[in-house]
Order: C-alpha cells, then sequence, then structure tokens
C-alpha cells in the first residue's frame, strides 16, 4: 500500500454531530432506566411492606434485606461504601411503622497526604489539613481568647440527591467568595461576624471578596465546590484551662492533643443530605487531631493534622 | 488490541455502572463512526446505526464472557445493525447520489472521499483491517466470510484505493 494511501487511515477522525446527538440520546435513556429500575426496586419493596402490614408474615425482614441488596447491586460503585438503612418493618394487628429508606451516598474528604477525596465511614478520621498549610489559621486573641480557622474539604456524592446542608453548633462557617460566584443556596447568617483568620479570596484588589459568616448553609447538589469559594470552619471564643498551654514550647504530643480537644471541645458539623424525594437524611462530623511524626531535612518532626470522623 | 482502561471500563459497566458504559462507548466512537460508515456511506443512517448499538451493548453486555474481547463483540453488533438499515432503505449505489461529506474537518472530506473509490463489499475489510487493526481471521468471523475471501477482498480494495489516489493525481 502507498505512503498516501497509509496516511488516509492515520488521521484523526472528527465524529458528526448528528452522530454524537443520537448517541448521546441512548446515553440518556440508558440513565433513565437506571434510575426508574432503581425506583421500582424501593417501589416493590414498600408494597412488599404493605403487605405485610396487612398480616402476610414471616419473611418481612429477610426480604427487606434482599431488597436492600437488590438496591445496593443496582446501584453499582456505591457497594463498597454506606450502608443502606432499612427501618425495621413493624409486627402485625395494623400497627403504625414508619418506612424510611435511605437513598444511597457518601460523604467524601479530600485527605492532605494525597490531595484525593476518601470516603468518610464511622470511626475512621480522615486526616485534611497539615499544620503547616495555608488552609489552617490558629492564633490568640489580645482578649486571651484563641480563634480558629480550617478549610473545609467536604463533598457529597450519590444519587437522587437535591442539595447539601451543613451547620454546625459552635463557632461558625466562614464563606469567602469572589464577589458574583456565589454557590450557597441559602443560609442562615450570624448576627456578628467571626474575629479569626481568613482563608481564601483574591490576592487582586481589582478582584472583590464577599466574607459571609453563617450557622448552617445548603448547597446545591451539582454545584459542591467552586475555585473561587473558599468555606471555613471558624470559631473565636475558645479559652483554655491553661492560658500557657497552646503556646508552650516543647509541648508532649499528649499536651498537643489536650490543646486540640479543648479547641474544638463538643464542635460537631451536621451535614443533611436532602433527596429528590423530599426525603433526607443527616449524618455528624466531628473534628479532631491525629500527631504524627515526619521526616523533614533528615530531622524528625511532629507533624499535626486537622481530622475529620463520621460519627 | 485493548487496554486495561477498556477492560475496568468494561467490568465495572457488566455491574450496571451506565456512567461507566457511557464512557467505555464514547472510548470507542471513533472507531464504531469508522466502521458504520464504510457500509453506510451517510452519517444519518451511521448515527442511527451507533445509537441502536449503544442500546443494544447495554442490554446484553451482562452476556458477554470475555472481556478482553469486548471490542470485537461490540464491532460485530455495529455491524449487524449496519446491515439491517442497509437492507430497509435503497442502498447508494450511484457516486452521484452519495451525500456531500457534513461541515467536519479536512480529514473528514479526504477519508470519506477516498473510501468513496472503494466498492461496497472491500471497503468494511478495508476499515476493519487498516483502521481498526483487526486479524484476517478476526474480521472473517466479524463479517462470515471465509479468511480466503476477506483476503481477497482486502487486496482488490487495496488496488481500488490506489487506483483512486492514482486518479487523483492525475487530474492535479
Amino acid at each position: 500500500m502507498g505512503k498516501k494511501e497509509r496516511s488516509m487511515f492515520n488521521g484523526e477522525i472528527e465524529i458528526p454531530e448528528t452522530v454524537q446527538k443520537k448517541a448521546n440520546l441512548a446515553f440518556s435513556q440508558i440513565k433513565n432506566e437506571r434510575v426508574a429500575n432503581m425506583e421500582q426496586n424501593i417501589s416493590n419493596n414498600q408494597d412488599f411492606k404493605k403487605k405485610a402490614k396487612r398480616g402476610k408474615t414471616v419473611r418481612r425482614t429477610c426480604a427487606a434485606v434482599a431488597a436492600c441488596a437488590a438496591l445496593v447491586v443496582a446501584a453499582g460503585s456505591w457497594h463498597a461504601g454506606q450502608p443502606v438503612e432499612q427501618s425495621e418493618i413493624a409486627a402485625q394487628d395494623g400497627e403504625e411503622h414508619a418506612e424510611k429508606i435511605s437513598k444511597l451516598f457518601m460523604l467524601t474528604a479530600k485527605a492532605a497526604e494525597t490531595g484525593k477525596r476518601i470516603e468518610m465511614t464511622k470511626g475512621k478520621p480522615v486526616a485534611v489539613i497539615t499544620e503547616d498549610a495555608d488552609s489552617w489559621v490558629l492564633g490568640g486573641n489580645e482578649d486571651g481568647t484563641w480563634s480558629y480557622c480550617f478549610n473545609l474539604p467536604f463533598q457529597c456524592e450519590g444519587e437522587n440527591i437535591d442539595s447539601v446542608s451543613y451547620s454546625i453548633n459552635r463557632g461558625a462557617f466562614q464563606v469567602v467568595e469572589l464577589e458574583g460566584t456565589s454557590i450557597i443556596a441559602s443560609g442562615k447568617e450570624t448576627a456578628e461576624p467571626v474575629n479569626s483568620g481568613l482563608i481564601g479570596g483574591s490576592d487582586y484588589e481589582a478582584i472583590p471578596t464577599t466574607i459571609n459568616y453563617y450557622t448552617e448553609y445548603t448547597l446545591d447538589y451539582d454545584r459542591q465546590e467552586s475555585d473561587a469559594t473558599w468555606i471555613n470552619m471558624v470559631r473565636d471564643d475558645i479559652k483554655f484551662s491553661d492560658p500557657d498551654l497552646p503556646q508552650s514550647e516543647n509541648r508532649s504530643d499528649e499536651d498537643v492533643k489536650k490543646v486540640f480537644d479543648e479547641l474544638f471541645g463538643d464542635v460537631m458539623i451536621t451535614c443533611t443530605v436532602h433527596f429528590t424525594d423530599g426525603t433526607s437524611e443527616t449524618i455528624e462530623i466531628e473534628p479532631g487531631v491525629v500527631i504524627t511524626t515526619a521526616m523533614k531535612n533528615g530531622e524528625e518532626y511532629r507533624d499535626v493534622a486537622l481530622t475529620f470522623e463520621r460519627k | 488490541m485493548q487496554n486495561y482502561k477498556t477492560e475496568e471500563l468494561v467490568r465495572q459497566a457488566k455491574r450496571q455502572d451506565a456512567d461507566a458504559f457511557t464512557e467505555l462507548m464514547q472510548l470507542h466512537m471513533k472507531d464504531m463512526y469508522r466502521v458504520a460508515y464504510s457500509i453506510l456511506m451517510n452519517d444519518e443512517d451511521v448515527a442511527d446505526a451507533v445509537q441502536e448499538t449503544i442500546l443494544t451493548c447495554w442490554e446484553k453486555l451482562s452476556g458477554l464472557r470475555q472481556i478482553r474481547y469486548f471490542k470485537t463483540w461490540m464491532t460485530r453488533i455495529l455491524i449487524n445493525h449496519c446491515y439491517n438499515i442497509l437492507r430497509k432503505s435503497a442502498p447508494l449505489t450511484d457516486l452521484e447520489e452519495w451525500e456531500e461529506p457534513t461541515a467536519c474537518d479536512r480529514y473528514n472530506v479526504e477519508w470519506k472521499e477516498a473510501l468513496s473509490g472503494v466498492s461496497e463489499k472491500y471497503r468494511i475489510v478495508v476499515v476493519l483491517f487498516y483502521n481498526e487493526g483487526y486479524r484476517i481471521s478476526e474480521i472473517s468471523n466479524m463479517l462470515g466470510r471465509p479468511p480466503s475471501t476477506i483476503r481477497t477482498q482486502l487486496a482488490r480494495g487495496r488496488e481500488q484505493l490506489a487506483k483512486y489516489y492514482q486518479d487523483e493525481e492525475g487530474s492535479m
């Protein structure tokens, strides 16, 4: 075969729009059928429970577990992460029972070491920021109180999710955004700003930045993060039992742990996932620290990382 | 030849992962287009064939036993759909009726024009061999023609391509 003929087969072909459009229609059809199948599975399970309520006995729990397994399998890649919760079906005699089937979702956090998103599972804290990172601000105020500002790494992934809300019981969320780019769908603002450090924004005066403080905020599922938004956990009213503790040098690991235990106290972040059918699921996330030993320039040094643990 | 990424996507798609399936088919979209066009020679019919192939592959993927043969399996489904479409519509035998290439880049136009110089029954063999890299035995399997026939058709397809380019150069 001649050179010219060979070159005919080596070029990069372009897919015409008409072909891609029809392909996209097929992909949409497939995805819609998947969602419909999952909803049908849920509906079948609900029908089964209604029959159980009318007095059909015995295999309710087993069948419900089987239906859950079908839901997990049908959802594909979620099988490794989240347990599917299934409320118990109440017993006989027309007794009222609540039916609640969780949708499948997972909360992820960006890990400090790899920068990759890791699923948050119960009992397994995820280290998200180290002490020397720009996204960690901790300092004392003139009145002897301490404040902190830590960038939050969360993202929710799942199916049939409309929005995700976060609330905090101590301090607030500091939302720093380049003007005109807000991803906050709604929020409950604090009465006063929090006197903590600041993470985020632009170095250029020409790009205005807005800073707001919320005790709760909501994000649309499809818009949970943006390069122009920084969401941080802040607080400015922390008093240590020993004022010298946070500042003393040569603190032991135990002292460091004590500092952060007092810093965070009983802080809890609540994440609520709102599904498209109007139901919601709530999980709690607790901040903490992990202390490790690392090597730098041939010397050993203590590394402290902020963690979040799903409770 | 199938790479690791394809095999991983096939595994996920077999577990009803629609996103993995979409990515998998998108990865093979250009191959599907070339093969379908070599049979149908117009983008409208190619679009229908590709659409049908996507839906059929999704429906039947659970039946694919050997993941490494995914591309061959998919191509065979595509070829069947192409011939179904050909059977339903009048074939374009007259070159004057051949549609003008759509507004794609220069390579598309050249490729289609060159292909138009090759007879219908040789085109698919030429594309499967030279564009898609299938062996004679694989093409023989896909098209249901004996290997000796495939070799002959390939040789004749090459001759026609060479003649097309000679005529092209002659007319310049």
